[in-house]
């Protein structure tokens, strides 16, 4: 895919401290801290006044306030901040379908298809940075580029409320100069690693020849090669497909014996093959959960030969994870069955031996005819007989 | 128990015990191993309940007892020990010291009262069998098991023995699949008939691959059956397995006769490499690599919309008919890979039957590939 795309990313400058300081105007210019509580007593974000005491993100807050005496503490109020996280992506949405949120506080923008409505993309930045800062009271970063690696390296350059735009042809010209650790993918391992090759900046891994880099980093060598030219083809993607599909049910009483724990699991394998088939999707990795009446929890997983659909098949691989449990033995309050690595193809086209493709084709006819009854006659209407009550 | 035993020999025994140990377990003794020690040897058993390993080293053993031994941690201590001599020394409250002089823990243990053994069938009739020989044919039969752990009859490798159809000599044969491929592995070995085999038995899949390392150890290994149980016996180590229930497919019936088909010959490399290649495209959702035989072209080719596709043209001889089939390309890959021939040969029937695979030098072998709707 070699077409110029227009890819924006947005990063809020400080975001949990400015909106602390939004709320109480009177910390306006105060060192800020974020942190602590619960957060197992690290910072969790700074203000830029508190960063210029040396004061970053994840250092233990008792570091923190050895640094920084005079700093403002203040508890994470997380929920706050994803209402003031809505109303920034619902802004970032007026602008261009293709947002792909990377976290609470940050964002890539595809806006290629934008360009004739609303500008071209600096434009677009400019408006966007302008909405946020009169919608919210605060301020954002942005990187404007042809793809999301350079676009998201120049949103970190001129912090706060910065905006770097990299022409197409500038890209190498710009990268060339920054340290290597400014690359995605990059810590200290690896940074360490590639000094030991005279690897320090962008232009010096770019001149490195691609067999070395292979050689001594294999294909993420010739990935960090790539990047060093500014080449990245990695799409915005908006939102994840269906990663796994589950049922699971907290139980009024604990469940101390075996077979009521295997009645109950029968019901949620149906439950669960009804959803897979109503999706359209099978899938392979099956997990079980279980949660002790002490909440002490547990997961097993097995991976099955062929993705299925089939309420029955589900549970039979749950009944076997059933026994790498201490179901029966140990009361318990929570059983759950997901299922994940889930597989859109067309039908499983693969033939077997055994006449197998007879029984399978069976098994799907009964579910296509169960299907049908769920659809008209809702969802009680037919199920395994084991499930009736007296 | 105070015992001094050189650290190759423990961590050679340890090394091999790893794949049996339990890393996760409602069974917290199952990730330990037993060590006991009396006369001038020290013995190191490992379980899971569907097997158990049993090795003995030499020791010089001061004071005679029993103890376990975190497996995973008593091998990471082994690694990283440079000293050649070890000593293990048990202290009150069910503790043990290991020492090599330099370096000393201290780590408390599960009583060896509680370790669960598998007991060894005793008067066992064994068989020799070469290390060699035996190992060549799990190698070349095992990727066939079935890895899904439903795989309720075939999740182990089946055994049974059968006679060479010309001369009528007794062979073993060694037979795995998982459905949709299947590989079989068909021995001489002269006194088959006195293992005590004659329905059949199955070997799961974790303890067949014991075998295997076994066997590739020692020049000969001595196997034996008892019940349910499946002994394989080397000088200092035995292991015991518990077979698998159920009755494994009739899987002559699906062999199609070697009359039916119809043969191509080319070099083993080519075809693994050709099938190395295609499958870069392969993923979840697109793994077919479409054969297309004409004349003296063969077409390897796949697709994936995602991507794009990809195509190779090996020459050959095929006299039959023009031929489209869809395989799986990693089953190719996994059946060739354990091969030695050169030169292979694959027979065709149509696009709803079985390849077959088979090799001059790989005596024995037979590898069946079912193929894949276009």
């Amino acid at each position: 895919m070699s077409y110029l795309r227009s890819i924006i990313h947005l990063d809020m400058d400080a975001f949990y401290p400015s909106v602390e300081i939004k709320d109480n105007p009177a910390l306006k210019g105060q060192p800020v801290i974020v942190g602590g509580g619960r957060e197992r007593g690290v910072v969790a974000s700074a203000s830029y006044e508190a960063r210029r005491s040396g004061v970053h993100s994840a250092m233990p807050i008792a570091e923190a306030m050895r640094l920084c005496p005079g700093g403002i503490f203040l508890p994470v109020r997380m929920a706050r901040y994803k209402e003031v996280s809505t109303q920034i992506f619902e802004i970032f949405n007026r602008f261009t379908p293709l947002v792909e949120p990377l976290s609470i506080d940050e964002a890539f923008l595809d806006v290629t298809g934008s360009e004739r409505l609303m500008g071209d993309p600096v434009e677009i930045a400019r408006r966007i940075k302008a909405a946020v800062l009169a919608e919210t009271g605060l301020t954002v970063s942005a990187g404007v580029a042809h793809n999301k690696f350079v676009a998201k390296v120049a949103s970190e350059i001129q912090k706060p409320d910065g905006l770097t735009v990299i022409q197409h042809d500038a890209v190498v010209e710009f990268l060339d100069p920054l340290p290597i650790s400014r690359m995605w993918g990059v810590g200290r391992k690896m940074e360490e690693a590639l000094a030991a090759l005279n690897v320090r900046t962008f232009r010096d891994l770019r001149l490195t020849p691609l067999h070395l880099l292979n050689d001594k980093f294999g294909e993420h060598g010739i990935k960090m090669h790539r990047l060093s030219l500014g080449m990245d083809e990695r799409e915005v993607v908006t939102e994840q497909e269906a990663k796994s599909v589950g049922h699971e049910k907290t139980f009024t009483e604990d469940i101390l014996d075996l077979e009521t724990a295997k009645r109950e699991l029968l019901g949620l394998a149906d439950a669960v093959g009804r959803r897979l088939r109503r999706e359209g999707v099978r899938g392979k990795t099956v997990t079980l959960k279980v949660k002790y009446s002490d909440f002490n929890q547990i997961t097993r997983a097995c991976t099955l030969k062929d993705p299925t659909d089939d309420g029955l098949e589900i549970y039979s691989a749950v009944i076997r994870l059933l026994q790498k449990t201490q179901v029966g033995k140990r009361p318990l309050r929570l059983l759950g069955i997901s299922f994940s690595n889930l597989n859109f193809s067309e039908e499983e086209k693969q033939l077997s031996f055994f006449g197998n493709d007879g029984s399978a084709q069976r098994k799907k006819r009964l579910n296509e005819a169960l299907d049908s009854i769920y659809l008209k006659h809702g969802d009680k209407s037919a199920g395994p007989a084991a499930l009736l009550r007296k | 128990m105070d015992i001094s035993v050189t650290r190759e020999e423990m961590l050679k025994t340890m090394a091999r015990v790893q794949g049996i140990i339990e890393r996760k377990s409602n069974m917290p003794i199952l990730s330990t191993v037993l060590l006991n020690a009396s006369g001038e040897k020290a013995s190191i058993s490992a379980t899971d309940l569907e097997l158990g390993f049993r090795e003995t080293i030499s020791a010089r053993v001061n004071e005679e007892g029993s103890i376990t031994l975190p497996g995973r941690k008593f091998f990471e201590i082994l690694k990283e020990t440079k000293k050649d001599e070890i000593n293990l020394k048990e202290i009150e409250n069910r503790r043990v010291i290991i020492s090599d002089g330099m370096a000393r823990f201290d780590l408390a243990f599960h009583s060896p009262e509680d370790y669960p053994q598998i007991v060894e069938p005793s008067e066992i009739k064994n068989i020799n069998v070469s290390g060699q020989l035996l190992s060549e044919m799990i190698s070349k039969t095992i990727y066939a098991v079935s890895t899904e752990e439903a795989g309720y009859k075939l999740s182990g490798v089946f055994l049974h023995p059968s006679k060479n159809s010309q001369a009528g000599l007794p062979l073993l044969s060694m037979v795995a699949t998982d459905g949709h491929r299947l590989s079989l592995m068909e021995t001489f070995i002269a006194d088959i008939e006195d293992l005590d085999i004659k329905e059949g038995i199955m070997i799961p899949r974790k303890g067949m691959a014991e075998i295997g390392k076994l066997a590739a150890e020692w020049e000969f290994i001595q196997l034996g059956v008892q019940e349910k149980l499946f002994q394989a016996k080397t000088k200092d180590a035995t292991l015991v397995i518990r077979l698998l229930d159920g009755r494994f497919p009739d899987y002559r019936a699906v062999m199609p006769a070697v009359t039916e088909t119809s043969k191509i010959e080319m070099p083993r490399s080519a075809l693994l490499e050709a099938m190395k290649r295609t499958v870069i495209l392969c993923d979840d959702r697109y793994r077919t690599v479409r054969i297309t035989l004409d004349g003296e072209t063969m077409e390897v080719y796949s697709t994936n919309p995602d991507l794009g596709e990809a195509k190779e043209n090996l020459k050959v001889n095929y006299t039959g008919k023009r031929l489209e089939v869809g395989f799986n390309p990693r089953y190719f890959i996994e059946a060739l890979q354990p091969m030695i021939s050169e030169t292979v040969t694959l027979g065709f029937v149509d696009n709803t039957k079985p390849c077959i695979i088979t090799g001059e030098a790989d005596k024995g072998f037979t590898g069946l590939i079912m193929p894949m709707r276009l």
